[in-house]
């Protein structure tokens, strides 16, 4: 419940919308109370004969009739649009919170999977407030509004009837969500193992199918999935006594009212009312009870959400950042470093020097901590010993936004966001011209790329969009780190995957982008001997040590680290 | 679902009755008649009703699972047969979505929407029948309002549901922003633009409100309709039996109505729309189950090719290959240029050649997962009846981690291998080597929900399988295209120990690969066309 208090909280600034639907929503209820209530007195004391003025019941009745639908409309309106403000707020919110933890955090999460599951908790948490505010607004309001009814015309049946509704509207939920629970924890476990299955027989289906083992997959996700029908169907049983409960409760509260009324001394008229009040009144309790069915679930998604909120990020930023100043060489002294929840350390007192125009490659076996100097040097990760040097200034003293300014990412993944080419291209540079894109498109051989798309640069890329090769990302990628205009680039195994024509290619638009400016650099992290021919010098690590380091040129020879990684290099030309 | 209909029905009837001795206990009672007997009634009738109900909504769940869970069967033995040549073209997450979430989406539509259709018929059919015993007059004024109710829901829906449907796109798009936001972090961070994006989700949140609320505004006309509609027609039919006990009936209907009937007929006015409010709450139900069947349909469109295992596995190893093999793809695509060549028995043969000559094409071709629209196979020389699956191994580029233990990826979930067959292998295929360090060692999980491996070690997985299954031929598709230097001289070391004795066949463009190729089958010179 804290964890549902803490979202319900977030919504303060719209709450006066939360509050005008609540309102709307006890108008609605009241006004369909007393449209069946109304009527029910108007026939009983029109039998007895008791009837001083049929007219005013008569003009009771349309009112409550014409009240109803017209406070119903507006409420759903009014809750309608909260939620979609509301909506917004929880997105950004998440979104803000995530920032700072990425990459870094977000990676020692376990990533993919807690991630994906980010964005189903916020689409859980999108119903808090119109289930549950709305329904508890009005059944109190209902329930405050039959009280004075009960108190005033019959109040032997008051206690009656309020434990009565207490007990479906209040009691049974909490029952509900209580038992929900458990089915509820067991049905998304299985739901998640049924996935899995199902990506481990689209995913792997070549093997299974060598080896006769897609049969065997389908079993389990067929087991799977059983289980959790299962656990959907023990859900079911709960919606089911629930009805069942909710059904005999009005009949039952329409008699208990009815008979103890007369009891109480009430005519007919004013004991049929209170009867039909009391049956009414049910109405809102129905809501509450399915709000409790889901509880268990958004209860679950608040925590993990606030969880992650909780979480701080590795790299700080300074409380007064130091002017950067107009350099970019790169110094890095004895840095020793080791990811998160690792014992082995990724890099081990590696000291090098990056001067501005350099072209340095860095490459080693899969494992040696070529990738991390770089995410080290984007500050996607703290430095935890030695020093990194940017421009004469200590990195850690430095707005990070400020180093990544002077450095552009190039990575193997060349990850592209759902928009627009141009919003692609720009996403370093906001506000770059379309001149400036172009020319950073031809540098990268990505002009033919982009013309032949339907819509040029406003053409949509990614999920709804159109998709791209490997190649084309990666030359769109390349374009978009040349226009940030950073004098630095570091490009992360940025062929991989590519064959030899496109990795040529994309190396000589590298060479190209250098060769226009004497003070541009960039360090590359490789595995492949063609690309260590696109730098002048390289360093070969070693189970995060520097084994070593010169022109490229210099590293060959018999049974050295490089010869061992690359047994079949020939220096070109 | 059938059962879900009738209980649906049966609860109106019951209902009625309810309010029948609801009605009369209360004249009873306010007659000083004994009433207890009506009560009785009047409670053991709402009981049933609550009954029915209650079995209503079990029968409904009962229906959907049985069918969500036989389509789940039947898509995921659809998309086996279909194999790896129609898996590949989709992404493995969304086939793996569609199997889950497209399949649960089918539940409101037989859970809830199915079984309403007869009891949208049947059920105000005997509450207007009831009320017809009781009152003409009562009856006509439900039977006039329902019609004029669905003409009026279907006037306000018709414009809403165009409009809903682009509110659907735009409701996709803001939630796929959202997700593509936070799975492109990184890349938002690296280039400082993820505080820029923050802005950027808000302002499209806010674009979505004020153009859904547009659009809601007609939507809820229908309910507006409904309500109004409901509200209405209670307020006439009490105004009518309240004139007509105070014996002002209007136009003379009416005269001789009880007490009892009138409030009979006054409890059943609610129910008498209770369907169309189901019905209009479980309408987008239809929507999603249509969505669901659109993203399952390519599962089961045109006929499933299964290529089933072939003969039984000859003795020994065979010699294997194409005559003039061609495979061209139903789109018209060339996947393989006219081909022949033989893999000798026993040796490794490299198929070479850069990307896109249609090298995977070949293997796949072998294994009977594309088709191959001329030429034959052949298996010793001879043409092969059939492809060969059933007696060669497959290793890919990225070998699949399942999910499950690494002894139970090695085995591949056959329980008839023995524990020490599976250790072999992983001796064998050098597995063994990082196992050793795992936290349980051959027993640790794997795959997306457990531990993950490193592409030369997934890779000696794959290999691990293809020995522990003990097939005479073993088909590599670019086995090393994801490993550097030191990782690949390993596992190639490690392939040509443990092959010895079978055929295989490994399609590469890597040259250390090639290095230890009896055999080279170039490819580069054929025309692959794209």
């Amino acid at each position: 419940m804290k964890d549902l208090g803490f979202f319900l909280a977030l919504a303060r600034p719209h709450a006066i919308w939360l509050r005008l639907g609540a309102a709307l929503a006890a108008v609605t209820l009241l006004a369909g109370i007393g449209l069946i209530a109304v009527s029910g007195w108007f026939i009983a004391a029109a039998a007895a004969g008791g009837l001083a003025s049929a007219l005013a019941a008569t003009r009771g009745v349309r009112a409550f009739a014409l009240l109803r639908p017209v406070s119903r409309y507006a409420e759903r309106l009014v809750t309608h649009d909260a939620t979609f403000r509301i909506l917004a707020r929880l997105r950004v919110w998440t979104f803000e919170r995530l920032i700072p933890l990425s990459p870094g955090g977000i990676a020692r999460m376990r990533s993919g999977d807690l991630v994906a599951r980010v964005t189903g908790d916020v689409d859980a948490l999108d119903g808090l407030y119109l289930r549950f505010l709305t329904p508890v607004a009005a059944a109190a309001a209902g329930a405050a509004g039959v009280a004075v009814l009960l108190a005033l015309a019959a109040p032997l049946a008051l206690p009656a009837i309020l434990f009565l509704f207490l007990a479906s509207a209040a009691g049974l939920p909490v029952l509900t969500a209580r038992a929900s629970r458990k089915a509820g924890e067991r049905a998304s476990d299985m739901a998640a193992l049924v996935r899995a299955e199902a990506g481990d027989l689209a995913a792997g289906l070549a093997e299974l199918k060598a080896y006769g083992a897609d049969t065997r997959v389908r079993h389990r996700l067929d087991e799977a999935s059983r289980a959790w029908t299962s656990a959907q169907r023990d859900l079911a049983r709960l919606t089911m006594i629930n009805s069942a409960v909710l059904a005999l409760g009005a009949p039952l509260a329409l008699v208990t009212a009815l008979g103890l009324a007369t009891a109480g001394g009430a005519g007919a008229g004013l004991a049929v009312l209170c009867g039909f009040a009391a049956f009414a009144l049910f109405e809102g309790a129905a809501p509450l009870v399915q709000a409790a069915e889901g509880y268990g679930r958004m209860q679950r998604s608040a925590a993990r959400l606030r969880a992650i909120a909780e979480q701080t990020g590795d790299v700080v930023t300074p409380a007064a950042p130091v002017a950067p100043s107009g350099r970019h060489d790169v110094r890095v002294e004895a840095l020793s470093f080791a990811y998160p929840g690792s014992e082995t350390p990724a890099l081990e007192h590696v000291s090098l020097g990056l001067p501005e125009g350099s072209r340095l490659a860095l490459t080693g076996a899969s494992g040696s901590g070529k990738s991390s100097l770089i995410k080290i040097l984007m500050r996607f990760y703290p430095v935890p010993a030695g020093t990194v040097w940017l421009g004469g200034q200590d990195v850690t003293t430095l707005d990070p936004r400020e180093v990544r300014r002077r450095f552009a990412l190039v990575d193997q993944r060349a990850e592209l966001i759902s928009a627009s080419v141009r919003e692609n291209l720009r996403l370093g540079a906001p506000g770059a011209e379309d001149g400036a894109l172009w020319k950073a498109l031809e540098l990268a051989r990505a002009d033919d790329v982009v013309r032949a798309l339907p819509d040029g640069l406003d053409t949509w890329l990614g999920e709804f969009g159109s998709a791209l090769s490997g190649g084309q990302a990666r030359r769109i990628a390349l374009a978009r780190a040349f226009v940030t205009g950073a004098p630095m680039l570091l490009l992360d195994e940025p062929t991989e995957g590519l064959d030899a024509p496109l990795e040529h290619d994309f190396l000589t638009s590298l060479g190209d982008w250098a060769d226009a400016d004497e003070r541009r650099s960039f360090l590359l992290v490789t595995h492949r001997a063609r690309v260590i021919d696109a730098a002048r010098e390289a360093i070969v690590l070693d189970n995060g040590h520097i084994a070593q380091k010169g022109p490229v040129a210099s590293l060959t020879g018999p049974s050295t680290a490089f010869s061992r990684l690359f047994p079949e290099y020939r220096p070109a030309g | 679902m059938a059962l879900a209909s009738g209980l649906g029905i049966a609860q109106f009837a019951a209902y009625a009755g309810f309010a029948w001795s609801a009605g009369q206990a209360l004249e009873a009672f306010f007659s000083g008649q004994p009433a207890l007997a009506w009560l009785g009634a009047t409670l053991l009738l709402a009981a049933l009703r609550a009954a029915c109900q209650a079995g209503e909504i079990r029968a409904g769940v009962e229906a959907s699972t049985t069918v969500r869970q036989s389509v789940r069967e039947q898509a995921a033995r659809a998309l086996a047969a279909r194999g790896p040549a129609f898996s590949e073209r989709i992404d493995s997450g969304e086939l793996a979505s569609t199997l889950t979430d497209g399949v649960e989406k089918l539940d409101g539509y037989f859970a809830r929407y199915r079984p309403l259709m007869p009891v949208m018929l049947g059920g105000p059919m005997i509450l207007i029948l009831a009320a017809g015993a009781v009152s003409v007059t009562g009856a006509i004024i439900l039977m006039v309002s329902a019609p004029v109710l669905i003409l009026a829901m279907a006037l306000a829906g018709a414009g809403a549901a165009a409009a809903s449907r682009d509110q659907l796109i735009t409701l996709q798009r803001l939630a796929g922003r959202f997700n593509d936001r936070i799975q492109t972090l990184d890349t938002l961070v690296a280039f400082n633009a993820a505080e820029r994006e923050a802005d950027g989700l808000a302002r499209a949140a806010d674009d979505f409100r004020v153009r859904t609320m547009r659009v809601l505004r007609r939507a809820f006309l229908s309910s507006l309709v409904l309500e109004a509609v409901s509200a209405l027609a209670i307020a006439a039919i009490a105004i009518f039996i309240g004139l007509a006990l105070m014996d002002r009936p209007v136009a003379g209907l009416g005269a001789g109505l009880t007490l009892g009937e009138g409030l009979f007929l006054l409890l059943l006015a609610p129910e008498f729309y209770m369907p169309l409010r189901r019905f209009s709450a479980a309408y987008h139900d239809r929507a999603d189950a249509e969505a669901a069947a659109e993203s399952l349909a390519p599962l089961f469109e045109g006929e499933a090719r299964d290529s089933a295992a072939g003969p039984v596995r000859s003795s020994g190893a065979p010699s294997i290959g194409l005559a003039e093999g061609e495979v061209i793809y139903p789109d018209g695509r060339r996947g393989l240029a006219p081909l022949s060549f033989t893999a000798e028995a026993g040796q490794i043969t490299a198929l070479w050649g850069p990307s896109g000559c249609g090298k995977s094409t070949v293997l796949k071709a072998l294994m009977g997962y594309v088709p191959l629209s001329a030429g034959e196979i052949r298996i010793n020389g001879d043409p092969a009846h059939a492809p060969l699956l059933g007696q060669a191994a497959w290793i890919g580029q990225r070998p699949r981690l399942f999910h499950g233990t690494l002894a139970q990826n090695i085995a591949l979930f056959d329980e008839t291998i023995e524990p020490a067959r599976i250790r072999a292998a992983a001796e064998a295929s050098g597995a063994m080597g990082f196992a050793t360090g795992l936290p349980e060692g051959l027993d640790t999980m794997l795959g997306e929900r457990g531990y993950g491996l490193s592409g030369g070690q997934a890779q000696r997985v794959a290999l691990a399988r293809a020995l522990a299954a003990d097939m005479p031929v073993l088909l590599l598709d670019e086995p090393t295209a994801h490993l550097d230097g030191e990782a690949e001289a390993l596992f190639l070391d490690t392939l040509t120990k443990a092959a010895e004795g079978r055929t295989v066949l490994m399609a590469t463009h890597s040259p250390a690969a090639r290095a230890v190729c009896a055999r080279i089958v170039d490819l580069s010179g054929e025309e692959a066309g794209s």
